[in-house]
């Protein structure tokens, strides 16, 4: 009996995920059609004559490795980053009781507030004047500092026992030795979480790269498949094709890092 | 030891970041006076370049261009055979390719700290002749292109191909139904007998609509000027003449194509796509671009469409639009950069590259073998039009750095779903035109 | 005496620490929000247009925005979208999680990554395949109700259905990443919390009422709060499904932004709608978080 309810439980879940990813499917599937396919009334699932032509072309195209090894330089380096300022600054937050410190976290909060065409002009003198245009760095440094993970490493921080802190305290520890050593380990299911986030961010930006970059040999891999769609019309087979491509390591960095999750919330043992 | 390590990397992180702060307090302040100094001429921006090519050595010139690759490599190929001529001749082009919707961005930035590039091929060359080296002096004039790019008696910028608007049908279904369409100038539609047309095309086929046209303000204005509409006065360019019985008749008849189910509402307000709509291969004609049919010819396969002469009510008309080819002030490479539009122009290679990315030619006297059908009538449409459409341009481009904006079709969108009449559309438009053009008035 | 100033001395130590702790943050938030902040107000009182024009108007800019009734009908329609959005995607998101972390669900890291995935597609390819799916004239529901008889659903014309196409689109692409931060939330939660309360005889639905709902309550807090701001900002997404249409009934102030300002290349008064958009969402996050501080110590 009870083998039956979790059968069915499963096919209901099952079902349910499918018709969630079905569009994604469709993409994926998509990629294999031709041109004259994709909007062919009705609409078709199975291409009538797949190819992976789609590909080649898109491939051909572009110089995926130097676009690829450029995002991917950008996408590491912000990530660590970002997890190291985020961490410090949520734990700050959570820990420490000033006044002022809310005030900040109000500020911070703010950064997610106003559109980014406001910012754009703006940010892209300040950039210029920092000697970071047409730097990789310039799509690095103006966006490590994130509000999401500032408030993720923050609110886990909050579930950790003040005790801990003191106990390490009375044993002389220092504030500094505190975070790198007891702080950072334990929240590694959060680190995981914001690899995550920050990957598919920096992998997908192309607003900063397109403030900060002009040189052809330093376009991110976003930043060249825009090409794709012009003025009045889309590529849409290059389009899918390339969509597919770029998604497999943030899929991959995904796949990883959960479980990552999975296993670390069992370990930590912040609150047994 | 190792946590002290950790901790001076820390230290330093933080202390090469508040450098970064305090190097950046001067340039917020820069940042103010950045705006209004890129207003003035490019000149200033001249002092901050360090180029200067000892002769002898190779120049190379970037060219920012965007849409090459989707439109067929054109220019690409034309890159490639200037350098090859040019090997030895001190002067090479490298091409750098970004999307159209990021070319403004690029270049208002890279205009702000004088970084600009050497050559650029855009849409839009009017925000920029502050910064635009003047081509008077040179072997290329005014005279041999069609299309004005001359603003206050100074030639700035060579029109490197022009676009217009004009009629596609489904020929499949047209055959299939049995209906005629014309194939000469003398038996152009009116726009009844189109629609006469393109009903019995629905009727007897299995189209669900008779047409579809693109969510496009200059779409819509053509056939306000096929009614007779001119947005303004052609002798005195501040008057806004919108407002008249053609321009409502005119309205009235594209928002009748949408209330009496000629064309599909959800296109009309945007929110589906022409393109991708008349690809399905249900819909009778489809009023566009020229460019569509490269990737008509590439894309459908299904059945076979046709360009057809554009339909008419009072004037025949199309609206010319674009893309230029013009040098920046300030690089250091100006004159190789204008041997290299010289060299561009010669019959021989800019036949050539009309020919390769199907383009119809600006510059007069030039015929382009097509590898795609069809182009030859937009050819025509251009010599056929009114004079309206280029009026409105000129007027436009009068005002740059003002526009109205996508006003035409956002508000006919409002009126495809009952919420304006034509008189308030027409209300609304010229509204804004006059609110966003400075000097102009009713 | 000595004992104090030891005390004093330490105290002082964490307070600087503190603030070297939050010092690149700041720092970066001064240079690449503030300042550009600044820009914007300032151009706010001006006609700026990105390119020449470039003069102080005063308030005129604002005086316009709080004349014009699309604006307020902008406003209107952002927070009823925001009203419906955050709590639908805020159960979803953690319906999902409970479910995806549950051991009687087999394979659930693989349905993870399935339900993860559509957080990574680019607008433009959301906007294809929802025209595919919701395409008025050819899209595949409305054909499959047609062949059954029916009539279309004019998920563009239809100004409710319109409204669900933006909402649903949010949801699933946006899910995803909620769904990641509550399991993380979930799995912080101590087994043992649980196996006492099972031993006391508490069902599964008290289970979650009385553990894992108020354990999650520092998450819940974070989720709702940038989901608010996010359903705000929705731009692109709501541009390629509904274009702001039919009429401007999914026009939301994002879009009226855009629209009104920025397609018009009137960057003063966009920065000036923008600004007007960033004062009410900082007053509603600052409700927010003293409504949150005096509920729980969070």
């Amino acid at each position: 009996m009870k083998f039956f309810k979790k059968l069915f439980i499963n096919i209901i879940i099952y079902l349910f995920v499918l018709l969630w990813v079905f569009p994604v499917l469709w993409v994926v599937i998509s990629s294999f059609k031709n041109g004259n396919e994709l909007f062919r009334y009705p609409l078709t699932f199975f291409p009538s004559q797949p190819t992976v032509q789609n590909y080649i072309d898109v491939w051909n195209q572009f110089d995926f490795m130097t676009y690829m090894s450029n995002s991917a330089f950008i996408t590491i380096v912000a990530t660590v980053l970002t997890i190291l300022i985020s961490a410090m600054c949520g734990f700050a937050l959570a820990k420490y009781h000033y006044r002022w410190l809310t005030i900040v976290f109000i500020m911070l909060l703010c950064t997610t507030m106003l559109p980014s065409e406001v910012i754009m002009k703006p940010s892209f003198t300040i950039l210029y004047h920092l000697g970071l245009y047409d730097s990789l760095w310039g799509c690095i440094i103006p966006c490590i500092g994130t509000m999401t993970g500032v408030f993720l490493m923050r609110q886990f921080f909050i579930t950790v026992p003040d005790e801990m802190l003191d106990a390490a305290r009375i044993d002389g520890a220092s504030e500094g030795k505190i975070f790198t050593l007891i702080m950072l380990p334990i929240c590694k299911s959060q680190i995981s979480i914001l690899t995550i986030f920050s990957f598919k961010w920096r992998w997908n930006d192309y607003i900063w790269p397109l403030l900060a970059l002009r040189s052809k040999n330093k376009y991110t891999l976003q930043l060249a498949l825009r090409v794709l769609s012009g003025a009045e019309a889309v590529n849409w087979t290059a389009l899918l094709s390339a969509s597919v491509i770029t998604v497999i390591p943030v899929l991959v960095i995904f796949i990883v890092f959960n479980r990552q999750i999975m296993n670390a919330g069992l370990s930590a043992g912040v609150k047994g | 030891m190792k946590k002290k390590a950790i901790i001076c990397l820390l230290a330093a992180l933080m202390t090469s970041l508040t450098a970064c702060g305090g190097k950046s307090a001067p340039s917020t302040s820069a940042e103010t006076t950045a705006n209004t100094v890129s207003s003035q001429t490019a000149s200033d921006t001249t002092e901050t370049k360090e180029e200067s090519i000892p002769s002898g050595e190779t120049v190379t010139l970037e060219l920012l261009v965007s849409d090459d690759t989707l439109e067929g490599g054109g220019m690409a190929k034309m890159v490639e055979k200037f350098n090859k001529e040019f090997e030895d001749k001190g002067i090479q082009v490298e091409m750098n390719e970004i999307a159209h919707a990021d070319m403004d961005t690029q270049i208002q930035n890279r205009a702000s700290v004088g970084e600009l590039p050497a050559l650029v091929r855009h849409t839009n060359f009017n925000d920029y002749i502050d910064y635009i080296h003047p081509l008077d002096g040179t072997a290329l004039s005014q005279e041999d292109f069609q299309i004005n790019t001359t603003r206050n008696g100074i030639f700035y910028s060579t029109p490197i191909n022009a676009t217009a608007v004009g009629m596609l049908i489904n020929k499949t279904a047209f055959d299939e139904a049995g209906v005629s369409y014309p194939t000469t100038e003398e038996d152009r539609w009116t726009w009844d007998e189109f629609l006469a047309a393109i009903s019995e095309v629905t009727a007897k086929t299995d189209c669900e609509y008779g047409m579809v046209i693109d969510y496009s303000s200059q779409r819509y204005s053509t056939i306000l000027y096929t009614f007779g509409a001119e947005f303004f006065d052609p002798n005195d360019h501040t008057k806004v003449t919108l407002r008249s019985d053609e321009t409502l008749e005119g309205l009235q008849f594209i928002m009748d194509l949408y209330t009496n189910g000629y064309c599909p509402v959800s296109v009309g307000i945007g929110s589906e796509n022409a393109q991708s709509t008349f690809k399905t291969g249900k819909v009778a004609a489809h009023w566009a671009g020229n460019w569509v049919l490269t990737d008509y010819a590439e894309n459908i396969t299904d059945f076979e469409y046709a360009v057809v002469y554009a339909p008419y009510e009072r004037e025949c008309a199309t609206s010319l639009g674009g893309n230029y080819l013009y040098a920046f002030e300030g690089t250091g490479q100006e004159e190789q950069a204008v041997t290299f539009l010289e060299w561009f122009y010669k019959p021989e290679n800019y036949t050539e590259y009309c020919s390769y990315n199907n383009y119809l030619p600006s510059m007069l006297g030039i015929d382009p073998d097509y590898s795609v059908e069809g182009l030859d009538i937009f050819n025509a449409e251009m010599n056929a039009s009114c004079e309206a459409p280029g009026v409105t341009s000129d007027v436009n481009a009068e005002h740059a750095g003002e526009t109205y904006g996508e006003v035409v079709k956002e508000t006919l969108a409002k009126a495809f779903v009952g919420e304006l009449t034509a008189e308030e559309v027409l209300d609304t438009i010229i509204d804004t035109i006059i609110q966003n053009f400075s000097g102009v008035s009713e | 005496m000595d004992k104090i100033t030891t005390k004093k001395k330490r105290k002082d130590r964490k307070q600087i620490w503190a603030i070297l702790f939050v010092t690149p943050n700041i720092v970066l938030f001064l240079l690449f929000f503030v300042s550009p902040a600044f820009v914007g107000l300032k151009y706010s009182f001006t006609n700026y247009n990105g390119l020449m024009k470039n003069d102080w108007i005063g308030l005129q800019n604002y005086i316009e925005l709080f004349e014009d009734s699309e604006f307020y009908a902008a406003l209107i329609n952002t927070v009823k979208y925001s009203l419906v959005t955050v709590p639908l995607g805020y159960v979803t998101a953690l319906i999902l999680a409970l479910i995806l972390t549950s051991k009687s669900v087999c394979g659930n890291s693989l349905l993870r990554v399935l339900i993860y995935w559509p957080t990574l597609l680019s607008t433009i390819i959301v906007g294809l395949t929802w025209k595919w799916l919701f395409g008025e004239t050819f899209g595949l529901i409305n054909y499959l109700i047609k062949l059954s008889g029916g009539t279309g659903i004019g998920w563009a014309t239809n100004s409710t259905a319109a409204f669900a196409t933006t909402v649903i689109a949010f949801v699933w692409a946006d899910c995803g990443t909620n769904m990641l931060i509550f399991i993380g939330g979930l799995k912080q939660i101590s087994e043992d919390l649980y196996e006492a309360a099972k031993i006391d005889g508490a069902n599964s639905w008290k289970l979650f009422r009385y553990i894992t709902l108020p354990e999650l309550v520092p998450i819940s807090f974070m989720v709702i709060m940038l989901s608010i701001i996010s359903s705000f900002k929705v731009f692109a997404m709501v541009q390629t499904l509904t274009n702001g249409g039919p009429g401007t009934s999914t026009t939301y102030m994002i879009q009226y932004i855009y629209s009104t300002g920025f397609e018009k290349m009137r960057v003063g008064y966009s920065s000036a709608a923008s600004l007007v958009m960033f004062v009410l969402l900082l007053i509603l996050s600052i409700v927010q978080t003293k409504v949150n501080n005096r509920f729980s110590d969070y």
